[in-house]
């Protein structure tokens, strides 16, 4: 245990404490971000919330490297990211062994119109066909209305490449799109 | 499906605002309110990352026997005894030995001996701003020159040479017995023509 006592507010707090009350404040600042993550890949919310929760526990772990907010905060977006794929990897893989029909996507709520359900559908398959470089960019710019910096800080990019890459996935989005709307017509 | 509506999909599919908007409404979605009471009882039974992992201090005492490898190749040659070094420590000694050891026959050989020494404080002074070499004094009096010189003063001390002849007028007394030669001029003759071409006999 650390030694280092420091006093406030009139009582001793150690350095575990203090590290402790910061990262209460970054899982308050970052828990919607990182289930959201999650979420863009998995599509089930308890499954998302067992991936931001480990992607904390590991941020947990390993704190006193993390404590910068913009560091927490990019470091817990890749980390998330990286579970959630691998999660669906494994989840996808078993069901390959298991020979069960996928599951499709959590149906939306049920007062939602069904062209925007299907809609809704064919985008998350459209994102999904993305790589892997675009889909986050993509995901992350549609994510609590972060603009092209704040994606910038969190993937620890330059901004005209955060920009590129988000005029890529919508070209390719809208590609997508079209190519569905087509083959459903047809 | 009717066609209206696949019009409408279309359509919608070739604007970006919309697009955005679409991801955004799809993205909107909260974790459940028990997710950050959940994830903090799961991180209560663990200890916070507050110490450096293993392979931080690992990382560092690779570093650290890196950076000594380096060093040292460029640290021994000024530690090690070659000849250029032991002359340096040599020289650097000798004239701190002039001082001490020889107050008298020091009076002697001082005009010969001041020159050296100045030098020597001298470039020892601008030695000192050179970088990673303050203390050593530079080189100006070769090894052999200096140890005949401190064998000399020793031998003086010791009484082994007779210090009179060093004394002031010695160099005068030299002058005056010097023996004059008497050098007789060379006349030089040229050489005769030969009778017959070089190389026939006669």
């Amino acid at each position: 245990m650390h030694e280092h006592v420091e006093r406030l507010a009139g009582r001793p707090v150690s350095a575990d404490e203090e590290l402790a009350r910061e990262f209460e404040a970054r899982l308050a600042d970052s828990s919607t971000l990182a289930f959201r993550v999650a979420y863009s890949v998995l599509r089930q919310r308890e499954d998302a919330e067992d991936v931001a929760q480990e992607a904390f526990a590991r941020a947990y772990r390993r704190f006193l490297q993390l404590r910068d907010r913009e560091k927490f905060r990019a470091w817990l977006v890749r980390m998330t990211w990286r579970l959630a794929l691998d999660r669906q990897r494994a989840d996808r893989r078993r069901a390959a062994r298991e020979l069960a029909v996928e599951s499709g996507p959590e149906p939306m709520a049920a007062d939602d119109p069904a062209v925007t359900r299907e809609r809704a559908e064919r985008l998350w398959a459209a994102i999904e066909a993305l790589p892997e470089k675009l889909r986050l960019t993509i995901v992350l710019a549609g994510i609590e209305g972060h603009d092209v910096r704040e994606v910038a800080a969190l993937l620890r990019l330059p901004e005209g490449t955060v920009k590129s890459r988000l005029f890529l996935a919508r070209k390719r989005l809208r590609e997508e799109l079209s190519w569905m709307a087509e083959d459903t017509r047809r | 499906m009717d066609g209206r509506r696949h019009e409408a999909l279309n359509q919608e599919a070739l604007r970006d605002e919309a697009l955005d908007r679409e991801l955004e409404a799809m993205l909107d979605v909260d974790p459940s309110p028990s997710f950050v009471a959940r994830t903090r009882a799961r991180l209560d039974a663990e200890p916070i990352g507050a110490r450096r992992p293993l392979w931080m201090a690992a990382g560092g005492v690779a570093a650290l026997v890196a950076g000594a490898a380096l060093v040292w190749p460029m640290v021994r040659p000024a530690v090690s005894p070659t000849t250029e070094s032991s002359s340096r420590s040599v020289t650097s000694q000798a004239p701190l030995a002039l001082q001490d050891e020889v107050p008298p026959a020091g009076e002697v050989v001082a005009p010969e001996r001041a020159p050296a020494v100045a030098v020597a404080s001298s470039t020892a002074a601008s030695d000192q701003d050179a970088p990673g070499d303050a203390t050593e004094p530079e080189v100006l009096i070769p090894e052999g020159e200096t140890r005949g010189f401190a064998v000399l003063l020793a031998h003086l001390d010791q009484g082994l040479i007779d210090g009179s002849m060093l004394s002031e007028d010695w160099g005068r007394r030299a002058e005056s017995s010097r023996v004059v030669i008497d050098i007789v001029p060379i006349e030089i003759v040229p050489l005769t023509p030969l009778a017959r071409p070089e190389g026939e006999r006669p």
